[in-house]
């Protein structure tokens, strides 16, 4: 449904987008992730046709948004980052504004808008003008504008941005309902909100494609690196020398310290090993009672940092 | 196109900048018609669209500031511009819009002559080709503000370089004294004009290849008349601006004449204008 291919995207020296490739099949709910200004936004553009990449190629639909712009564009719904509204009209009149610029047949606007204005909820306040919409209201008739020609690929550009967590909610919800009938491009920089809604995840990070699998997937591809927590009671440095000479173990560090029990609390790093066994009997022998221990879950959330952080060129 | 109108003109009425605009043409022209028509009893009802010729410097950037500007401050353009829309209608029918203000104001001005023809003999004609020829010059007026609001982001920006965009047409036919007139100066003064086809080339084609094949051209035309006919250069600068200066053309309108040199003049002017718009706007994507 939507291939980019090598597209490349520079401002001047700065390369926002670099050299990123990528397939959404007809029908999938993608979600695209990263931290801020890491060119999620600047994709979406290309592929909307808002911006032109200084290289590579894009296709909606077996269309190329260069030479073939406005079919590209008539296939395509987008919801920008920030709800391109004209505040000065109600929501009625902007909706059929926007059906009439998106060549929308004159007798189904009002239908296809009813219909619309009821699929997001806002049928209530149809009559108000935008202006004094608040931003969850806002953010739906951006959505509701996206719709609007029934497009067959939503791309929507961080859509629960400035949402509270009730509307993240219900907005995560219509998002769900309507990628049952669409192809989907979400963006995000919430790790959550991708997981619970997205089929696949496409990870991005200074302009480059860190990963691309579905949630699984990358939860087990970092499966391999366990984590405990282990409460001891004693110093910190002879608990880090005990702990360090265990077989199977990475690395520790400290992570809190209880001046009143005397216990220090310390994350082991334990690869693919399962070190416990191991870790009681050296602090057993090191006279170091131990109070407590448990293995922590890597999250995605974890599995997205490490991905965005270290500037690997690793190629999922 | 008819959808980006439509808007376009219902936003100037639901913001203060169409009643300032048609506010502000309306009370300087009802001064004006006071003070050459009234007061004096002079039938020369032509004077009054001459004098008001002037008083478009004020209005057009009123008129036009918002046209892009607005679109880009508000995220706006991101709808426009991705969906299926030609970006020629995007600006026409915005042109188009402040076109219709315009000529809302004009069509209310016509109530004078009206009211001046119960009391006297007006000369219908000249009336009526002065209107034609006022409504030519607010079209390129206008397409030189479209211009100008698609380069920025900022209001105020675009108000004042349109005024003194357009307050610079207005004085440069009168600045012929004050302009060098040797040869050297017109050579200098052509190549730079040279070089500026050159850069609208580039911004129209972003080809380097035709950009400097543009460039050879004009560097070539240069040299070829210095060879052939050096005197061509003498007072060149003067010859070019009152050519080119939009205000001027506007006399034989006055006089009653339609001509056909200045009707093309105008709107080739202004389709020149509107087309550096949609080239602007293009370019912008490929930044």
């Amino acid at each position: 449904m939507i291939e980019v291919t090598n597209v490349t995207k520079r401002y001047g020296t700065h390369t926002a987008v670099d050299d990123v490739s990528f397939r959404v099949e007809a029908g999938e709910v993608v979600g695209f992730l990263g931290p801020n200004g890491a060119g999620k936004s600047t994709t979406m553009n290309i592929i909307t046709g808002f911006l032109s990449a200084t290289d590579g190629t894009v296709t909606v639909d077996g269309i190329d948004v260069l030479e073939d712009p406005i079919g590209a564009k008539r296939t395509l719904g987008y919801l920008p980052e920030l709800p391109p509204l004209y505040v000065d009209m109600t929501v009625r009149d902007y909706l059929r504004f926007v059906a009439r610029v998106k060549g929308v047949d004159r007798g189904e606007r009002d239908d296809a808008n009813e219909q619309i204005m009821r699929s997001v909820g806002i049928e209530h306040v149809a009559d108000r003008m935008i202006r004094n919409l608040s931003k969850g209201y806002r953010q739906r008739v951006g959505l509701g504008q996206a719709l609007v020609g029934d497009p067959k690929a939503l791309i929507l550009d961080e859509p629960t941005i400035g949402l509270d967590p009730h509307q993240i909610i219900e907005m995560r919800d219509l998002v769900r309902t309507l990628g049952e009938q669409r192809t989907v491009i979400l963006s995000s920089h919430i790790l959550p909100e991708v997981s619970a809604v997205c089929e696949r995840i496409i990870i991005i990070s200074h302009g480059k494609i860190v990963a691309s699998d579905t949630a699984e997937n990358l939860g087990k591809a970092l499966a391999g690196t366990g984590r405990l927590s282990v409460r001891i009671k004693g110093t910190a440095d002879a608990a880090q020398a005990a702990l360090g000479k265990v077989n199977g173990v990475e690395s520790v560090r400290v992570t809190g310290q209880s001046e009143a029990t005397g216990t220090v609390d310390l994350e082991v790093d334990t690869g693919q090993a399962d070190p416990r066994e191991a870790i009681f009997y050296a602090l057993a022998k090191a006279k170091l009672p131990l109070f407590g221990m448990r293995s922590l879950e890597v999250t995605l959330e974890e599995i997205f940092l490490q991905l965005t952080e270290d500037d690997s060129d690793q190629e999922a | 196109m008819a959808a980006i109108w439509w808007r376009e003109l219902r936003a100037y009425f639901q913001s203060p900048f169409g009643y300032i605009s048609m506010g502000l043409f309306l009370v300087l022209f009802g001064i004006t018609a006071t003070f050459s028509i009234l007061f004096p009893r002079s039938p020369l009802y032509g004077g009054v669209l001459a004098q008001m010729r002037f008083m478009l410097i004020f209005v057009v950037p009123v008129l036009t500031m918002r046209l892009f500007t607005e679109e880009r401050r508000l995220r706006t353009d991101q709808l426009l511009l991705t969906v299926p829309l030609q970006l020629t209608d995007i600006v026409l029918g915005k042109f188009g819009a402040a076109m219709t203000v315009l000529v809302t104001m004009l069509l209310i001005t016509v109530t004078y002559p009206v009211a001046l023809s119960f009391f006297g003999d007006l000369p219908a004609g000249e009336i009526v080709t002065a209107y034609v020829g006022f409504l030519l010059l607010a079209a390129a007026f206008v397409a030189v503000g479209c211009f100008i609001s698609s380069t920025t982001e900022s209001l105020v920006v675009a108000a004042i370089v349109t005024f003194v965009a357009l307050f610079l047409m207005w004085v440069m036919p009168g600045l012929q004294r004050l302009i060098p007139a040797d040869q050297s100066a017109g050579i200098i003064f052509t190549a730079a004009l040279g070089a500026g086809v050159a850069g609208l080339t580039f911004l129209a084609t972003r080809n380097i290849i035709v950009t400097a094949g543009a460039a050879v051209v004009a560097a070539a035309a240069v040299v070829v008349i210095v060879l052939v006919n050096i005197t061509f250069y003498d007072t060149f600068i003067n010859r070019f601006l009152v050519w080119f200066s939009p205000v001027d053309r506007y006399d034989t309108f006055a006089r009653g004449l339609l001509n056909l040199s200045p009707i093309v003049y105008y709107l080739t002017f202004s389709a020149f204008f509107l087309l550096l718009t949609v080239r602007m706007i293009d370019k912008r994507r490929w930044a």
